[in-house]
């Protein structure tokens, strides 16, 4: 799995998919899901295919995760902090009609 | 109501902090607004809080931008992170940012949104693990990650040779080095050559790479064609051409890198007029030497203005901020071009090595079509073999092919489809890109709830 070579030694405790997991403070959301082994970030609502970030600036949209209850955000734009409960998207995420209404 | 200022600037890389700077000097008020939670753009992603480690790593031409952002923080300018630009509309910039509505509003606005990778559409690109060469490179600079190995690398420009720098640096076992360029590109770079030579340390550097990237431990392929990816026993299999044979490699890892384009989306959506450079096929906007596009008052910078990289940036930001100071009467016109000489002239010496690189990588047209299978637009899972049904059709352009596909209708909004639908059509067609029209860029242009669309309106109402 993909390694931190330079991170910092701090670490913050968050949650994958319900999972425990403490990771180096100051990484992003995409960079964590990788680093704690998971081979893929989501699955495409279409076919089900298994995706990872392409791009890691915001243009692609292929990391986007459930963040603190918040379906489709880009998780190469978002840093990890303490307690934050992250969830991979599968399938399309069920957005409710009142959401920021 | 929209929050006013004298300049809107909108990213906070090199080219929009160095406007900043020079604008706020000259007693201008400026709002500056990235998409980032911190300043620095990609070239200086998360330079104010990467490991001291990690910035000897990446040496001078990374902490380059501690020095710029340091200016940048004692400038009055007002910095805005975490703000998404989805519109502007009449000297409006609608932003959303951390969920909430908020507008800026100014007569100029200076878009300072920088480049991209260009996507490259090869089959089985969209396979967990496979990333741009640069993407790798960010995830290092933002997270200190390195990546699964062995590693292969595909493609062409110089960021790619700097990821295999920067692997070899790391001890990060590389599979194969497959580099599309041939030796051609080489030859028709020599002319460029006696030009670069006003820029020595760099061309040194650049030559240096390049060495590095010869004497890999890997195996290097020059003039690969064909590159198809799967998945296979938790291995990624990279298969290939090279002259008349076929090779395979596998490895955990593949790095895809075809050069940098600039992002047009806000010049797009401002109704700018754009050229296209058909050595590194990409569009860019009409500007003048001070950056102003051919919209009044709409600026354009850096590598989003056309890929000059991070120096030329900072030099076209200052350029740009004294010609709105002179544009709202702050300086005279004496005193932009007495302050603009100095720039100007190492503007000149930066871009000097501009022709060389492009010609040098100058990516091969006809590896930049993808093959039938495979998949165009990642989101709504569209191959190139559909687009080009469709295209025999009748559909000839991006939004006719869009309005039979749904291809550019997910979530990015075409921008990782669109440059290889515009080579496809150029293929099936015999055009060059130049003459086919591009997607039809209307905001929102990054997703946005509808909730966060009324309260803008309430809001500027």
């Amino acid at each position: 799995m993909p390694k931190a070579a330079f991170s910092s030694p701090k670490t913050v405790s968050i949650t994958i998919d319900g999972v425990k997991v403490s990771v180096p403070s100051g990484i992003t959301v995409t960079a964590a899901v990788m680093e704690v082994g998971h081979s893929y970030i989501r699955t495409t609502p279409l076919s089900g295919q298994e995706r990872s970030g392409y791009c890691q600036m915001g243009v692609c949209f292929e990391c986007l995760v459930t963040i603190d209850g918040v379906p489709n955000q880009q998780g190469c734009l978002v840093k990890v902090s303490e307690g934050m409960q992250v969830t991979r998207q599968h399938t399309a995420p069920v957005i409710s009609i009142h959401e920021g209404l | 109501m929209p929050v006013y200022s004298d300049i809107v600037i909108i990213g906070a890389g090199p080219a929009g902090m160095s406007a900043a700077i020079a604008a706020t000097r000259c007693g201008l008020s400026v709002t500056v607004l990235d998409r980032q939670s911190a300043v620095g753009g990609q070239i200086y992603r998360n330079i104010e809080h990467s490991s001291s480690e990690l910035q000897n790593f990446l040496g001078k031409h990374y902490t380059h931008g501690l020095s710029i952002a340091e200016e940048f923080h004692s400038c009055p300018a007002k910095l805005i992170t975490n703000a998404t630009v989805w519109s502007i509309e009449n000297g409006t910039v609608n932003v959303s940012c951390n969920g909430a509505a908020m507008s800026f509003c100014s007569t100029h606005i200076i878009i300072a949104s920088g480049a991209v990778e260009r996507p490259v559409a090869v089959s089985g690109w969209t396979l967990p693990n496979v990333m741009g060469a640069g993407a790798a490179d960010l995830l290092l600079k933002d997270s200190g990650l390195t990546l699964d190995a062995p590693v292969i690398v595909y493609g062409n420009g110089p960021l790619l040779l700097q990821s295999v720098v920067h692997l070899q640096q790391l001890d990060i076992p590389i599979a194969g080095i497959l580099l599309t360029a041939s030796y051609r590109n080489f030859i028709s770079s020599l002319p460029c050559m006696p030009q670069a030579l006003m820029r020595p340390t760099y061309l040194f550097e650049g030559m240096h790479m390049f060495l590095k990237t010869l004497g890999s431990k890997a195996p290097v392929f020059f003039n690969v064609r064909d590159l198809s990816l799967s998945h296979e026993d938790k291995q990624l299999m990279a298969s290939f051409s090279r002259g008349r044979k076929s090779h395979s490699l596998s490895g955990q890892t593949v790095l895809l890198h075809e050069g940098v384009i600039p992002d047009t989306r806000l010049t797009r959506l401002t109704g700018c007029l754009h050229d296209w450079n058909s050595l590194q096929r990409y569009w860019y906007p009409r500007t003048t030497c001070w950056g102003e596009t051919t919209q009044q008052g709409v600026y354009t910078i850096g590598d989003g203005a056309a890929v000059y990289g991070a120096e030329a940036a900072a030099l076209q930001g200052t350029l740009a901020g004294l010609e709105c100071a002179r544009s709202l009467k702050k300086i005279t016109k004496k005193e932009r071009d007495k302050k603009a000489s100095a720039t100007f002239r190492k503007l000149k010496k930066v871009t000097s090595t501009k022709p060389l690189i492009d010609t040098c990588f100058a990516p091969i047209p006809s590896k930049l079509v993808p093959t039938d299978e495979t998949i165009v637009c990642r989101c709504e899972e569209i191959t190139a073999g559909e687009i080009r049904k469709t295209i025999a059709q009748g559909f000839l352009t991006p939004d006719g092919i869009k309005s039979q596909l749904r291809t550019g209708m997910g979530q990015c909004q075409g921008r990782m489809c669109e440059q290889a639908i515009l080579e496809i059509i150029a293929q099936e067609c015999a055009l060059e890109p130049e003459s086919i029209p591009t997607y039809h860029i209307q905001p929102p242009i990054f997703p946005v709830s509808l909730g966060e669309i009324a309260r803008t309106d309430a809001s500027s109402n």
